[in-house]
């Protein structure tokens, strides 16, 4: 076995409770639905009942006679575009080219939120119809259609390396399959909301956004007016995973409400109104090649693959509907071609790794296929051919070998693992195990980050994240901390608010702690040299020999207790020392920075009913050096949590007759609760990537679909292809093969 | 017909109270919007998420499927009047010590609901008892393993008083 | 949301009661837990009088109720009585298993400690969990109309279609008797939902009495699959008097109900899964109910 750690890790692990804690534990955290503004408006939207045309009227009479109405907005008289809401076309707030069931057209504004409601839904559109399309074959079968006059689709997105054809001819195995995954939503347990109101021409937003300056900027060039006009205000938000990314278009909407009115405005979507008018995950049609030798070494990948985004989908990095496992194996070649196609419903964007489950499934439910028709254990096939290094280039580290053969262990996966023939099967119900594995990108970027410490000894921490429950005021506080070495119990955080927090992108694309964090960290350094400094002067003893440790200035070596922070900033006579640093850390040439994980299932399947149980979970991850272990544990087990419910329940029910989305509740579209999550070990591995902690967010859904179809597999001989897995489908398998 | 209202009255957090609500008002929105108590949340409106739990005559109940107007004469604690002397109870302490939160917009529903099935067991829970008792609280965050904890770790400790 | 203004009433008493009912005549609507009333309003139903039974105390015990010479012959429960005060009631627990386990598996936790017994037998959902126990338990439901007129009708004759039952807008379901057996009992409940938690599809209560020697008494109730719950009389009668129920008998029973009974459709499972499903599920209720009796 090679070296798999980079370096030895030389600080002990730190797990410490969210900073925040106590204010979510005590219902004392201000979410943007608890904020009380005075003489606040409540705007309620109405949407198209049909999935295509133009509208051509608007009969507001009847709106307008409700106790309570103030004003209605529409397509006729507001054309502002949402240039987030659809990056290759144009996408107005309030739609007069409808594209699906629940298009937002206008908006009514009243005086409490029944009568918003009532007379929104008493407003009348009449509309010209256009012919409409619900699935990725109508569309592309339909010359009639117009979703977009340039075209119903994006793509075909190519990416390839080696020779395919050459491999697939060459090699002794080759299987071909078709593999699919469903339209989902993220579900944040917060619905949209904003509130906005003006001050002249200052725009104050308060916003449930991932990201406080993203949403500032993207409002700001939607409406027309200078960044620094702009204030958007997010401290706690209830989750979004990707669908509460920059500026959404509820937030334009109650800007231009509240423009309109010169009241303070709140924009709250109903659960439904969420489901219905905020972006899930696309659906995947994907046919996969896949040539091996018969010692089990794959040779080429080739994915060919048509996606249902929507009527509109959010910006994705170049149109990558389909990525990533190109990043688990090192193959001779790679082909990719790839289709992002419209159609008459909802829109689709960023939901937790936009593409990546979906990629993965497909890929590792087809490696371990392959493993099978080649007699081989499925952790060894991944063993054989995990990649170590980019086909040009290499990784900045790379932990995957030791994520592989270290969650084998941990997991008994020798003991536990046998042929599908061979595994048990009690009073019917069959167990089997599953292994997958995964890799994401861990990007770096532009951070900035004002940490300072005060006369009393508090160290704070000053950044644009704004927690959306990833931890990352607490990851923030913790680094700096750490680099400081002033007690986390003595560290605070100001987050949140573009008007007294520097940039930072926000949590999206798991790049907080390496954009953000990175800054933290340089500000927290150069802080601490000047702490050092000061104690050089007062104790005439060289800052090299000196070190800061629990909020104490200390002689190295010894380790006797010169001053404290405190003394030594009374003795500086500052009343603060502020470090306030951009950083904007590059990659050398050539590399390449990712995370990767493994991950192991037990499931339980009734024989009966075909329904599946999962039993037992374990992931081990490379995430680089890990800040703080309990909340990264969580992260992990968050991102399991929603690849259990994309794997075994989630689903959009899209109509067949108008493209409508038919179980717009939490009734109905099904996510996991406590009764169907088992225990989920977490552990992590202590490589060291020389830019810092790496990227964590995203890459725990990435592999658990594959992990417990796999396992299906594995439990009945049973191969299920389409997400949701349906236990009447494995049924029916089960039957065949009697 | 025109808006009709009511003149309630219920202890709310140990206090009585009282308001003139509409009547199409749920206990959820009156306990937000007149008392400003915006621990509970409103996640789905429809009994579905467990976000706007609240200890009503000390069972957790859905305060967004039920009338303001039926709390009129009972007993409602939010997750706000769980707290001892401005500091966090035992049960908070453990969602905060075990990180069973995440967003924390589930939180105040997965503590209020936990403090029912707590208060009203006689005995240490099981896993599977506390997993079947948690049930209608959904966590999108998926913090289930630690809320587990946090539960079980104080049904334990509140056994062995 | 609920959008639509309505007046609301809590009489204290039944008397009270009936004197809104019959002022408010058709327009009255009666709400107990409100888990299903609830939702209606949300979805725009317009209730102009809404009528809150939760004052009137009397209909709230769960108690035993003995025959003439002293011996437990019934349980009563309150049409109040919720389905976690009912899965908890040591009487119910103790004479009428059944009835507990059915009331601990409805919806969540949440659900359990709102929803009432007289709700969901008077919402007549033909797949209420509830309303194919009672069937299955000989259940009598007692109505009270105005100037207390009592009439009481067992569960079979109350259920009279999807929503409907035998109540007129002015009565009021008071209580429920469950007659309690002193034989040995073998019971279980099955039910195939898309979900933890969710609405049944179909659901399958079954009660058996053993007397030592015999099967005295066999009860399939099945909801999910017609009009109302209703009792597969056919195929009980397969069972009553036998004095062993095998794996074949089993098999037979479940045969027969998938011949004779629909399941409904669903969005999201096929008509001949579920069909299948019912027969599965109708072996796994008898399965465990025989073992109790004999295992
Ligand atoms: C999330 C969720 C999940 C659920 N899951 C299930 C499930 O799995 N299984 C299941 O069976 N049910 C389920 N239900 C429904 C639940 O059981 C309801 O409680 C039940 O259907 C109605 O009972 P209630 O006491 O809430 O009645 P209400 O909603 O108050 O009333 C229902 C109807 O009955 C009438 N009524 C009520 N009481 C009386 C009375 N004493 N006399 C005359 N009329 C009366 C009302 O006028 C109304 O028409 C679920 C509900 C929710 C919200
Ligand atoms: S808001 Fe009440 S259960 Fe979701
Ligand atoms: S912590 Fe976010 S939903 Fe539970």
């Amino acid at each position: 076995m090679e070296a798999v750690m980079e370096r030895q890790r030389e600080k002990p692990h730190v797990s410490e409770p969210r900073i925040d804690a106590r204010e979510r534990a005590m219902g004392l955290a201000k979410y943007t639905a608890d904020w009380q503004v005075k003489d606040m408006l409540y705007a309620r939207i109405f949407t198209s009942t049909v999935p295509h045309g133009f509208v051509k009227g608007i009969d507001s009479s009847e709106a307008a006679k409700t106790p309570g109405f103030v004003d209605i907005v529409s397509c006729l008289d507001d054309s502002t575009v949402w240039q987030a809401g659809e990056r290759e076309h144009e996408r107005r707030v309030f739609a007069d080219h409808v594209r699906f069931v629940g298009d937002c057209i206008g908006a009514v504004t009243a005086t409490t939120r029944i009568a918003a409601r009532k007379a929104a839904s008493l407003v009348g559109v009449q509309y010209e119809e256009l012919p409409a399309s619900f699935t990725i074959e109508s569309t592309l079968g339909n010359s009639q259609l117009k979703i977009w006059d340039n075209g119903n689709f994006l793509g075909p997105l190519k990416f390839e390396y080696g020779d395919s054809e050459e491999e697939f001819s060459k090699s002794q195995v080759v299987l071909e399959r078709h593999y699919s995954t469903s339209r989902l939503h993220n579900v944040p347990l917060e619905p949209a909301i904003s509130i906005a109101w003006w001050d002249g021409d200052n725009l104050t937003v308060v916003a449930a956004t991932q990201s406080v300056h993203g949403c500032r900027n993207g409002i700001a060039k939607d409406l027309g007016l200078e960044p620094e006009k702009v204030r958007v205000i997010g401290y706690y938000k209830g989750g979004g995973f990707g669908n509460k990314i920059n500026s959404m278009n509820y937030d334009l909407i109650a800007a231009i409400c509240s423009r309109r009115t010169g009241k303070p405005v709140m924009v709250e979507y109903s659960r439904e109104d969420e489901f219905i008018n905020v972006h899930g995950r696309w659906s995947t049609d994907q046919d996969l090649r896949m040539a091996a030798d018969r010692a089990g070494k794959i040779n080429a990948v080739e994915v060919k693959a048509k996606c249902d985004i929507g009527a509109y989908t959010r910006h994705i990095k170049r149109g990558h509907f389909i990525e990533g496992p190109e990043h688990y194996y090192s193959t001779e070649a790679w082909n990719a071609e790839i289709y992002g196609v419209y159609t008459n419903t909802p829109a689709t964007g960023h939901m937790r790794a936009p593409p990546g489950p979906q990629s993965a499934f497909s890929v590792e439910s087809m490696v371990d296929e392959l493993a099978h028709e080649l007699g081989i254990d499925p952790v060894d096939m991944r063993l054989k051919n995990f990649i170590r290094n980019p086909p040009s280039g290499r990784f900045t580290s790379n932990g995957f070998e030791e994520c592989i053969i270290k969650g084998a262990e941990e997991f008994g996966w020798k003991q536990r693992w046998k042929r599908p023939e061979k595994q048990r099967n009690k009073s019917g119900i069959a167990t089997g195990v599953g292994v997958a594995i995964g890799s994401w990108h861990s990007g770096l970027g532009h951070g900035e980050a004002i940490v300072s410490v005060d006369s009393s000894g508090t160290l704070e921490v000053n950044t644009g994240v704004v927690d959306i429950g990833t931890g990352a005021k607490t990851t923030m506080a913790l680094i700096a901390s750490g680099e400081v070495g002033i007690p986390y119990a003595d560290t605070r955080v100001i987050w949140g608010d573009t008007e007294t927090s520097p940039y930072s992108v926000g949590e999206s694309g798991s790049r907080t702690t390496g954009f953000t964090g990175t800054a933290v960290r340089e500000a927290s350094r150069q802080l601490k040299a000047d702490l050092l400094l000061i104690g050089e002067k007062l104790h005439g003893i060289s800052s090299s020999k000196l070190e800061i440790k629990e909020g104490n200035l200390i002689r190295s070596g010894n380790g006797s207790v010169l001053s404290s922070v405190r003394e030594l900033m009374q003795a500086s006579g500052n009343g603060r020392i502020t470090k306030s640093v951009t950083t904007e850390p590059t990659l050398k040439e050539g590399e390449e920075r990712f995370v990767f994980a493994a991950h192991f299932a037990e499931v339980a399947v009734d024989l009966e009913t075909g329904e599946v149980k999962l039993t037992d979970y374990l992931a081990y991850h490379d995430s680089g050096e890990i800040v703080n272990r309990l909340t990264a544990e969580s992260q992990v087990q968050g991102g399991i949590v929603m690849g259990i419910g994309m794997a075994l329940t989630e689903k959009l029910l899209i109509s067949k007759t108008d493209g409508s989305i038919e179980n717009p509740s939490l009734l109905l579209y099904r996510i996991p609760n406590m009764t169907q999550i088992p225990k989920i070990k977490v552990f992590f591995t202590d490589t060291v990537d020389p830019y810092g902690p790496k990227s964590l967010g995203e890459i725990p859904i990435i592999p658990v679909t594959a992990a417990i179809g796999n396992a299906i597999f594995n439990a009945t001989g049973v191969r299920l292809r389409n997400l949701p897995f349906s236990r009447e489908e494995l049924l029916g398998e089960l039957k065949d093969r009697k | 017909m025109e808006a009709q209202t009511f003149e309630l009255k219920f202890k709310l957090n140990g206090k009585e109270v009282n308001a003139l609500v509409d009547t199409r008002e749920t206990l959820l929105d009156v306990i937000r919007d007149t008392f400003g108590l915006t621990g509970a949340k409103k996640g789905c409106d429809e009994a579905a998420c467990g976000a706007c739990s609240v200890l009503f005559n000390g069972h957790a109940v859905c305060s967004c499927t039920m009338l303001a107007a039926e709390a009129h004469g009972g007993s409602i604690v939010t997750v706000e009047g769980l707290s001892v002397n401005g500091e966090p109870a035992s049960l908070q302490k453990a969602f905060m010590e075990s990180d069973a939160l995440q967003c924390g917009f589930c939180t105040s529903g997965q503590i209020i609901a936990a403090a029912s099935l707590l208060d009203n067991a006689d005995r240490e829970l099981d896993d599977n008892e506390i997993r079947e008792g948690m049930s209608g609280n959904v966590c999108r965050c998926g913090a289930y393993n630690k809320i587990l904890h946090a539960v079980s770790e104080t049904s334990r400790k509140r056994k062995a008083k | 949301m609920i959008l639509e203004p309505f007046q609301y009433f809590s009489p204290l008493s039944l008397d009270e009661a009936f004197e809104i009912l019959t002022e408010h005549h058709g327009e009255a609507k009666i709400i107990a837990g409100g888990q299903s009333l609830i939702p209606l309003m949300k979805m725009g139903v317009e209730m102009p009088c809404i009528v809150d039974i939760k004052k009137i105390h009397e209909l709230k015990t769960i108690e035993l109720s003995n025959d003439g010479s002293g011996k437990v012959s019934s349980v009563r429960v309150g049409a109040l009585a919720t389905y976690n005060e009912i899965e908890r009631s040591v009487p119910v627990r103790r004479n009428i298993p059944l009835l507990a386990k059915t009331a601990s598996g409805i919806g969540h936790p949440l659900v359990r400690n709102r929803g009432t017994i007289g709700g969901s037998l008077s919402h007549c959902d033909p797949a209420a969990d509830l309303c194919a126990t009672a069937l299955a338990l000989d259940a009598q439901i007692c109505i009270t109309g105005p100037g207390m007129k009592t009439r009481v009708l067992s569960a079979r004759d109350f259920f009279k279609g999807p929503l409907e039952t035998d109540l007129h807008n002015d009565e009021i379901l008071t209580s429920v008797f469950f007659p309690v057996s002193n034989m040995k009992m073998g019971y279980d409940v099955q039910k195939l939902t898309l979900g933890h938690g969710d609405f049944p599809v179909f659901i399958v209560s079954v009660s058996l009495h053993y007397d030592g020697v015999k099967f005295t008494n066999a009860a399939i109730a099945l909801g999910g699959v017609g009009e109302t719950a209703v009792r597969a009389s056919e195929c009980e009668s397969l069972m009553r008097g036998k004095e062993s129920i095998t794996g074949e008998d089993i098999r037979e029973v479940s045969r027969l109900i998938t011949d004779r009974y629909d399941p409904p459709v669903s969005a999201e499972l096929s008509p001949d899964y579920t069909r299948e499903m019912l027969s599965v599920y109708t072996g796994k209720a008898l399965r465990n109910a025989v073992q109790m009796v004999t295992g």
